[in-house]
């Protein structure tokens, strides 16, 4: 018979041994290869090299690491991954890119990451792989299928830094029942999003709901926020970080009127810990069906008309961000796939990426892994693609996306290195405009003047 | 009267402690949509969801697709790094405490000065030490590697298990090892044979708190861990992936992890208050 200790310790020895005979092996999606047999480059030319990539938990890192052993089969070039959480992946890029470490040969990235790392050459222009004949079959890779504007964003002083993978534009949420029930038409503005919130302020008062907020949006300091729904409507009211010759251009009267309504706007019908909120919150918040209104990234879609996420997965609609006397400028957020200048292996390195951002594996990335919205209008227009996402948002998504990506979504930043700190400066005094310690005029003001210190180098400017 | 507000009181703390273990817990059997519920829920339909997906991958949802469950690998690596660290720790430990305690100094002070020495490495914020940490793991090769963190992790356990042990040798007549002296038995025999199956007890309270201590630690697994070697406390944050937080597997997760360590707790329950009350007025 077995002491209690002992029967205790074989409890804990049992439950490990179970933990690990649970984990099951994963169904296997596969590529046709004979779609990269055809491109008229040699795969092979970099056999028995190893590479290493340093990716962000992302649809397209999970694409990569289950695809992993198909591009070892084509070039037969090796491939180690570390796939590490949003938190930590930043940390460590930004450790392994400046410290020049050739540790890793890929990394992703996206715009505003690009700039940190260009000033002290720790990324890899990527032009002289694209044109040369020998690495690149341009007939197969065809850049014209890339949304051009998530080219243009990757772009500093005409070099190529990043392929983009995936992108958000922003845009307005709404609850379509709350919307008929209190007869309120969609807004395409700002001043109209406020009526439609007070609209549904009353509403909820007369019909005692506590339990539902008109208006959200994510207020967390950090760069996300500013460049979310914030950028977007800055640019849409005419507003630019930087004019021409890299000064400071924040401040200006339509941009100080906006402020002043978007903080109003959060202040009266918005959360009360707004400047704690995260998109998950905001996201989750939606999807309980605590918020009417929301504007955040336009690929949500897909999770928001999930029952299973959403509890009003049939009542809600999207539409595009807030006209401005400029029109609708959505900012946007791409997340990429670069090459580390330290990398020993940059020709196999190039494969990979080359690889990477393909049709077919663009398109797995979405279809199997929920990349959206892909970079690839070839993945877009997929008639899987079509018909999963044309279902979203009781048929909204499509549309607004698709606008996005064609007209009125662009990089509203001027490539700076200084943009993260930028973006938190402003987001702190934002949040002063929303506590009442300061004036709309006067927290645009004192961004205007610290970003005097954050401009971008001059040869940046375009 | 004075009973009822003492139980009164008493309840409040009990409440105060396991209300958020509790509510943990009822997380980790809630889908999505009941844990985002605006109103909180106190009654839902319980799922095992969660904790399947902890080992599976899956999320209990058709619009975020399963991945490769890593929970199962950073829970074998909280094992190895906490258990080696833990013994490697009561293996330098517990014979420099008995030193500390029992041998013999030119300067008095000096027990003292080595003794607060091994204590200052508790001081400082580990954050402090990332950097050059990094730098000199990177250049030696140990980023990234089981040796590598069970290494650092010495600068949690050894100064715990210095003065905790110390403590308890502190507390053994010194009589009853003069005696074995007396008797014969050279100085190790008397540390192998007498001080060290009476300080038994004390040690085993040790040797769990460090184990916890241990495995509670974020930072260093952070800075100097990787894929391979990752615990659970830095992968827990893999459970916010890109589309939305998973909640649920992260309670699961929590709950899953906490298992151990209230087995190991509820072993040597009687010893541990004598360790929680450490360095307090005797």
């Amino acid at each position: 018979m077995l002491s209690r200790s002992h029967r205790l310790m074989l409890l804990i020895g049992v439950l490990v041994c179970s933990l690990f005979l649970t984990s099951l092996s994963f169904g296997e999606v596969t590529l046709d290869q004979s779609v990269f047999e055809k491109a008229n480059i040699d795969w092979r030319q970099f056999e028995g090299e190893t590479i290493n990539l340093l990716l962000c938990k992302h649809p397209m890192a999970s694409t990569f690491l289950e695809l992993i052993d198909e591009f070892e089969a084509l070039t037969g070039i090796k491939v180690e991954a570390l796939s590490l959480p949003e938190q930590q992946f930043f940390e460590r890029q930004t450790i392994v890119l400046t410290s020049s470490s050739p540790e890793f040969d890929i990394v992703m990235t996206s715009p505003m990451l690009n700039w940190k790392f260009i000033p002290g050459g720790y990324l890899e222009p990527l032009d002289q792989y694209l044109n040369n004949p020998e690495l690149t079959d341009l007939d197969f890779y065809d850049m014209d299928d890339f949304v051009e504007m998530a080219i243009e964003a990757s772009r500093v002083m005409d070099n190529l830094y990043a392929i983009p993978a995936q992108l958000e534009a922003y845009a307005l949420y709404y609850r379509t029942d709350l919307f008929s029930k209190y007869g309120i038409k969609v807004p395409e503005t700002l001043d109209e999003i406020y009526e439609a919130a007070q609209k549904l302020d009353e509403g909820f008062k007369n019909d005692g709901i506590t339990s539902i907020l008109p208006f959200s949006v994510r207020g967390v300091k950090g760069a996300g926020t500013i460049n979310s729904a914030y950028l977007t409507l800055f640019s849409s009211y005419g507003g630019r970080d930087f004019d021409e010759e890299g000064n400071p251009a924040i401040y200006s009267e339509p941009v100080v009127e906006m402020t002043d309504l978007w903080i109003k706007l959060i202040r009266d019908f918005g959360p009360r810990d707004w400047p704690t909120l995260d998109w998950y919150d905001v996201k989750d918040a939606f999807a309980s069906g605590s918020v009417a209104m929301l504007i955040d990234a336009d690929h949500w879609g897909g999770e928001l008309s999930d029952p299973a996420f959403c509890s009003v997965s049939e009542d809600w609609a999207v539409a595009l961000a807030p006209r401005g006397p400029e029109g609708i400028k959505s900012n946007i957020w791409a997340w990429s796939v670069g090459m580390n200048a330290a990398s020993n292996h940059k020709g196999a390195a190039w494969l990979f990426l080359e690889w990477a951002t393909s049709k077919p594996v663009m398109l797995i990335a979405s279809s199997e892994y929920n990349n959206f919205t892909p970079t690839r209008y070839s993945a877009w227009n997929d008639p899987v693609i079509v018909e999963r996402t044309s279902k979203w948002g009781n048929g909204t998504c499509r549309e607004v996306v698709t606008q996005n990506l064609e007209k009125y979504a662009a990089l509203r930043w001027t490539p700076n290195p200084n943009a993260f700190t930028l973006s938190e400066v402003w987001m702190e005094m934002l949040h002063n405009v929303w506590s009442g310690s300061m004036t709309a005029d006067e927290a645009l003001k004192q961004v205007n003047q610290r970003a005097q210190r954050l401009a971008p180098p001059k040869e940046w400017l375009k | 009267m004075r009973h009822v507000l003492y139980y009164f009181l008493l309840a409040l703390l009990v409440i105060v402690f396991v209300f958020p273990m509790y509510w943990t817990f009822t997380l980790s059997l809630k889908t999505h949509s009941d844990i985002v519920s605006p109103v909180p829920k106190f009654v839902f339909k319980p799922t095992l969801m969660n904790y399947r997906g902890l080992f599976t991958g899956e999320t209990g949802t058709t619009s975020l697709p399963a991945s490769k469950p890593d929970f199962p690998r950073y829970f074998l690596n909280s094992f190895i790094l906490s258990g080696m660290s833990t013994l490697l720790a009561i293996i330098i430990g517990v014979p420099a405490a008995y030193v500390l305690v029992r041998g013999k100094f030119k300067e008095e002070s000096t027990r003292e000065s080595i003794a607060f020495t091994l204590l200052s490495f508790w001081f400082g914020p580990e954050i402090a030490i990332a950097l050059p940490l990094y730098r000199i793991y990177q250049s030696i090769g140990l980023l990234d590697n089981y040796l590598g963190l069970i290494l650092i992790y010495q600068l949690i356990g050894i100064p715990f298990v210095v003065w905790m042990s110390r403590s308890y040798f502190m507390d053994i007549p010194i009589s009853v090892e003069e005696a074995a002296l007396i008797d014969g038995a050279s100085p190790w025999q008397t540390f192998r044979r007498v001080s060290l199956p009476l300080a038994k007890g004390g040690l085993a309270a040790t040797a769990l708190l460090t184990f916890i201590f241990c495995w509670n630690n974020f930072v260093f697994a952070l800075v100097v861990g990787g894929q391979n070697t990752m615990p659970v406390t830095t992968g827990s944050l893999g459970f916010i992936r890109y589309e939305a937080v998973l909640w649920g597997q992260m309670a699961a997760a929590i709950i899953v992890s906490a298992i151990p360590e209230i087995i190991l707790a509820l072993l040597v329950q009687k010893h541990i208050v004598r360790g929680l009350t450490f360095g307090s007025v005797k």
